[in-house]
């Protein structure tokens, strides 16, 4: 909701008991006036309005009966009939303040704006010291968009009533609005050096730095409001906001607490938590969160969709889509639970392409298609392509290990890179990106509509989406069309999207093998090898010799997160473990940092027969020690059926092969394709006996393993999956297949 | 209702982490408060100082020194910004009293070393440093000063030492492995800088610096795959560094660019600066023998060389060559610290830290010799900066170059000769055409030319040129 829409409501002053002076009054009239509203609070409507009515008839002289019959009408929303009281009231009474602002209010709510303005201009005559008048007549001017207008009133409505932050927040929104963002930003610098006590003018100005998207100079005079004035929970709010937008998700926690605190009826700021507390990895934390906020607000869809994500990645799939199942029938034609239903799903045992595609197609109808036609730009089939890359996760993520190298070795005469959605931070990844970037447009308008019109209007000739349906995706902007080549590439590329609007997706013969064409609804974009690049961390350890060799007992490793791993292949693990009585079993994720969670698995594996001894938990650690702890395992056991994607190539770089069994759906098939890249075909398996049975044969090649570990890396290093000049070759040349079949067909 | 002590910690907070914008409200409360008078201006001149508003930022502690003058975060303060604006005597002062406020505090006797290293007392400030070292042994950044200083005296195993020490006894610490790398290479220890980058690559602590000393160092002991992976590395770990994208170019990672960065050259030159007289010396360089006799010639011909620009002027190897002129010998150079050198010699009028093309296009004076001795290599294409200097010469004056020379293997027929080439030291090398066609676009002729070894050592023989261009008569 914006700040404008929720003016309406709350810019009236809610007069507790009849207050207007009584000289003239019968004491009894007011006495019942006064009963009567008393009525009306305690929910006798029909009672309370026949008494008012009957006193405006006592006294056709007296106003205020007939305000209150009007207020009690648009409390109910009968805008129509509050506006009729409304003005009767006025009748009796030209100069009455409140009415004039529930006249102006009604008529605002109903769009009659012009109607609403000239109200609101007589009350700000007659009572020009009502900041309460200004204010609305800023909301009435800015929603006929006279900005300069709107920003004029603003400033009246601040002058009266300078301790009103919601007024000084409208007032930065209208001076962006009308284009005097600058001024209005002197202003506030000045204001505050001059006052360093006003937290009202200091929010101001941390939002409107926010809002120009200078986010850092936001953040730090935000911070330093919320230091000021600890009990103040506006600029702990922005400052959640601003923290988060810049992925600095830490803080952001620790000022939404300190606003909880502050405002703690308020629901939705602990559902923001909530989803702040899931990108901290906290999954334990944000379920009991979520949990206790459905018990007491409902089933509303937001939050079944939050439960649904914290329930897939601590490892219970089944109710993880349960919740997202239950948001589908909650909100049908929402597009929200169903793309959190594609995101269980893809993790659900025995999922099938089918399933996934359909999910897609549900998905992607549930989004806005229309729009716009395709965009047709210079056909020139041979010219420099402007290509767009569309993602929140331009930085150190799988997109960037798995898409950079291969970006940063395309011909830059031939193409032209244009980031989109990522915000400007530190981060050394973001830096490579920034580095090939000829443009670079940190954060998209919330408005999706908005914001496709401003991709399009970047003309771009291809779009590629690195980011699907992940957390803050960006994939559902394809929707509105925003280049007329679009392709589905790295980021939550868990299968088809099935949406009309995307062109391409790219993959490789490993991916998306003969027979299994059909589950997608784009056309395949094949790459040559492998589908990504994998750009391996100059800090990588180096390898560490075979464990088995010093512990004389096989370690099997995964250190995929908790949301692949299901019930199902717990109990192909064990099945493993009991046929290799001397193994052990090695996990490592983040979310067993959580006493909980890992107490959870262990029992998991208790239940299935393993003992605990043979199951060894390890939480999160930095980069370089998790790489440097594949110096413990001696082959890894993919997950299944999302299988390792980014964990296999490390895995690999680390010198461990991945034994994976490889399904229909695309994320199914991630380490088979990585595999396969670099000569390993061997590790492949198609069920779930044969992966078991190669399990438990691999584990008795020690020697084997030993010499396939110690010249690993060479053999990654020199193999596609990490040969950037070649792989760029490769996607050069889809890219421009791509773009030629789009030339063709608009010129044929 | 405010709380005071919590609003200064956090802006003491900002201030150490560079968050100038945060603390300047914070600070401006507390002073709104009443709090003490002294921190408050001890915090409004720091965050001053940090926005580059450094004669603001003096006054202010000028000012509270005036009613508290053994303030001793004050006085340190002062004693910092007067570094920054290179005034060591103030900084001295102030360090000194600092010292005498308490003896026993590692920051002012640190700071008291810097500044008197700046005031040429290198002695000393190792003095004050090895005492700030033992005060607090935990601070890395005194290990590397002290190295600094090693440096500075010409004691370079003593500064390699000192940082190999300082490594192993805080092996997390980025900034002392750059320092030893660095000094290392600066020391031409090239072995040295592999051992120790490679230490750093092992440890998972390698930062851009350390992986381009490290391909600095390949490059010079001949190992060229490996310099080309570590500039590589260096790449991705600094995606926007002039220089290294420049080093990537000179391997073939990256299209060259028509010149080298002027970054890429100051870095070049400073790393060199320490020891480039010791071994022009000992390898023979040959170029001021030559102006020399170029000078005598001008001479001869009836006219006394009145003034002379030297571009890219280094130490002044050229200059200590020469007689002084009337309007005397301005001096030209992208390193710090080859003018630094430049400066002891006395040989300077004008010396400005400045790129030659830049110079050139800006300053509008003519001269009568105009000279280039290591420029144009570090320029792929030459006829914009021999452009700039001919409309600097005065009537009659004439421009001496040297360049690499570049000798094409490619047959005339089959392959279209290359103007110039980027090498993998980073130089580029001209063909004798080019130089040709591009003076003569520049309005000049070469008068005379003569091939021969001028570089220092390396593998370089008999591939340099020196050209004397006159103006073509018109």
């Amino acid at each position: 909701m914006t700040r404008q829409s929720r003016n309406v409501s709350f810019a009236l002053r809610n007069i507790e008991c009849f207050d207007t002076p009584t000289a003239a009054r019968d004491s009894t009239l007011m006495s019942r006036l006064n009963l009567a509203i008393e009525r009306q609070k305690a929910g006798h409507v029909h009672e309370a309005r026949l008494e008012m009515q009957a006193l405006a008839q006592a006294d056709k002289g007296w106003d205020e009966p007939v305000f209150r019959l009007a207020d009690s009408h648009r409390a109910e929303g009968d805008d129509s009939r509050a506006g009729e009281r409304y003005r009767d009231c006025l009748m009796r009474n030209p100069r009455h303040h409140d009415a004039l602002l529930g006249l102006a209010a009604t008529q605002l709510r109903i769009g009659n704006i012009l109607a609403a303005q000239t109200t609101l201009l007589r009350c700000c005559r007659l009572h020009r010291a009502s900041s309460a008048a200004w204010d609305l007549l800023g909301l009435a001017f800015g929603s006929s968009q006279d900005c300069a207008e709107a920003e004029r009133a603003y400033s009246r409505a601040q002058a009266l009533a300078p301790q009103d932050m919601a007024i000084a927040l409208r007032r930065v929104d209208a001076a962006i609005a009308a284009g005097t963002a600058d001024t209005e930003l002197i202003r506030l610098e000045q204001a505050t050096e001059a006052d360093a006590l006003d937290i009202v003018l200091l929010t101001a100005r941390g939002v409107l730095l926010d809002r120009l998207g200078r986010r850092d100079e936001a953040i730090d005079i935000l911070e330093a409001a919320s230091i000021i004035a600890p009990a103040a929970s506006q600029p702990a709010l922005e400052l959640a906001n601003a923290l988060l937008h810049v992925d600095r998700n830490k803080e952001a926690e620790r000022a939404l607490t300190a606003a909880i605190a502050l405002l703690p009826d308020q629901w939705l700021l602990r559902n923001n938590r909530a989803v702040i507390l899931l990108r901290l990895l906290r999954y334990h934390d944000a379920r009991r969160e979520i949990e206790d906020l459905i018990a007491t607000q409902g089933e509303r869809v937001g939050l079944l969709c939050n439960l649904a994500t914290a329930l897939t990645a601590l490892g219970e799939q089944d109710a993880g889509l349960a919740a997202a199942t239950r948001a589908t029938e909650v909100a049908p034609d929402q597009h929200l639970p169903w793309r959190t239903v594609i995101n269980s799903l893809a993790y659900t045992p025995g999922v099938t392409a089918q399933a996934m595609l359909d999910a897609g197609r549900r998905a992607a109808a549930a989004l806005r298609h229309e729009g716009k036609a395709p965009l047709v730009r210079d056909l020139d089939r041979n010219r420099r392509l402007r290509i767009g890359l569309l993602s929140t996760q331009l930085k150190t993520h799988p997109v960037g290990w798995l898409t950079l190298a291969g970006f940063e070795h395309l011909d830059p005469r031939a193409f032209e890179l244009i980031c989109i959605g990522t915000p400007e931070t530190g981060d050394p990844m973001s830096k490579r990106f920034r580095a090939i970037a000829s443009e670079w447009h940190p954060t998209p308008d919330p408005d999706p509509e908005r914001a496709a019109a401003e991709i399009r209007d970047l003309n771009l000739d291809i779009l590629i989406d690195l980011s699907g349906y992940g957390d803050r995706g960006l994939m559902a902007l394809c929707a509105f069309r925003c280049a007329p080549v679009q392709i589905k590439w790295v980021g939550m590329q868990n299968h088809s999207t099935g949406m009309p609007e995307i062109d391409w997706f790219i993959a490789d013969r490993w991916e998306v093998p003969v027979g299994l064409e059909a589950y997608y609804s784009e056309r395949l974009l094949h790459l040559p090898d492998g589908y990504v690049c994998y750009s391996p961390p100059s800090y990588a350890p180096t390898v560490a010799p075979l464990p088995a060799l010093r512990n004389g007992f096989v370690t099997f490793g995964c250190f995929n997160n908790l949301s692949k791993i299901t019930p199902a292949v717990i109990a192909t693990w064990s099945e493993i473990l009991r046929r290799v009585p001397d193994a052990r079993l090695l996990l490592k994720t983040h979310q067993f940092g959580d006493p909980f969670t890992a107490g959870a698995l262990h029992q998991a594996f208790e239940s299935a027969g393993i003992a605990r001894s043979r199951i060894e938990l390890r939480g999160g650690s930095p980069h370089r020690a998790l790489l440097a702890e594949y110096g413990d395992v001696d082959f890894v056991l993919d997950p299944f059926p999302y299988t390792g994607g980014l964990t296999t190539c490390e895995a690999l770089w680390m010198g461990v092969p991945t034994l994976t069994l490889a399904g229909e759906t695309f994320s199914s098939r991630h380490a088979a394709s990585h595999l396969s890249n670099v000569g390993l075909p061997d590790w492949i398996t198609t069920d779930r006996a044969s992966y078991c049975d190669e399990a438990v044969r691999r584990s008795s090649g020690i020697h084997a393993l030993a010499a396939l570990r110690n010249g690993l890396r060479s053999r990654v290093k020199d193999s596609p999956l990490c040969d950037a000049p070649r792989f760029a070759a490769g996607l050069s040349d889809a890219f421009r297949r791509a773009w030629r079949d789009h030339c063709s067909s608009h010129t044929s | 209702m405010y709380d005071e002590p919590h609003i200064l910690s956090k802006a003491r907070e900002f201030i150490r982490s560079n968050r100038a914008s945060a603390a300047r409200p914070l600070v401006d409360a507390l002073d709104q408060l009443g709090f003490d008078p002294l921190v408050v201006a001890e915090l409004d001149a720091t965050l001053l100082s940090k926005s580059g508003r450094r004669a603001e930022a003096k006054l202010r502690i000028d000012e509270a020194l005036r009613s508290a003058p053994a303030d001793l975060a004050l006085l340190l303060l002062r004693a910092e910004l007067s570094l920054d604006m290179g005034d060591a005597n103030c900084a001295a002062a102030s360090a000194a009293a600092g010292v005498v406020a308490s003896p026993a505090n590692a920051r002012a006797n640190a700071l008291l070393g810097l500044a008197l290293l700046r005031l040429g007392h290198a002695a000393d400030a190792l003095v004050c440093l090895t005492k700030a070292r033992s005060l607090d042994p935990a601070k890395p950044a005194f290990h590397q000063t002290i190295a600094e200083i090693h440096m500075a005296m010409g004691g370079f195993a003593e500064a390699q030492a000192t940082l190999a020490a300082a490594v192993a006894r805080f092996p997390e610490a980025h900034s002392l492995r750059a320092a030893a790398t660095e000094t290392s290479l600066r020391c031409g220890n090239y072995p040295g800088v592999v051992e120790l980058a490679s230490a750093a690559c092992a440890a998972g602590i390698a930062g851009a610096s350390v992986f381009s000393a490290l391909g600095r160092a390949h490059t010079r002991l001949g190992r060229n795959g490996q310099a080309a992976e570590a500039f590589a590395e260096a790449l991705k770990l600094a995606p926007c560094d002039a220089s290294i994208q420049h080093l990537c170019a000179s391997v073939g990672l990256r299209t060259a660019p028509d010149r080298a960065p002027p970054a890429f050259v100051e870095t070049t030159f400073d790393t060199l600066a320490d020891r480039y007289d010791q071994e022009a010396i000992a390898t023979g360089y040959r170029l001021p023998e030559l102006f020399r006799t170029h000078l005598r010639d001008f001479a001869d011909r009836g006219r006394p060389v009145q003034n002379l620009l030297d571009l890219g002027c280094g130490t002044g190897l050229l200059a200590a060559a020469t007689g002084p002129f009337d309007q005397g010998i301005t001096g030209i150079d992208l390193s710090a610290r080859m003018l630094g050198r430049a400066a002891k010699t006395g040989a300077y009028a004008e010396l400005w830290h400045e790129d030659a093309a830049g110079f050139v296009l800006r300053d509008e004076r003519q001269w009568d010799v105009i000279v280039m001795s290591d420029v144009l290599p570090y320029f792929g294409d030459i006829a914009a900066i021999l452009q700039g200097a001919a409309r600097r010469l005065s009537p009659g004056g004439s421009l001496v170059v040297a360049l690499d020379e570049l000798v094409s293997n490619a047959e005339p027929d089959r392959m279209a000769p290359r103007s110039w080439h980027l090498e993998r030291d980073g130089r580029y090398r001209h063909a004798g055409f080019y130089l040709s066609m591009a003076a003569a676009h520049a309005g000049l002729q070469i008068g005379s030319s003569e091939r021969l070894d001028l570089r220092m050592g390396r593998d370089r023989t008999g591939d340099s040129r020196v050209a004397i261009l006159t103006r073509i008569a018109s």
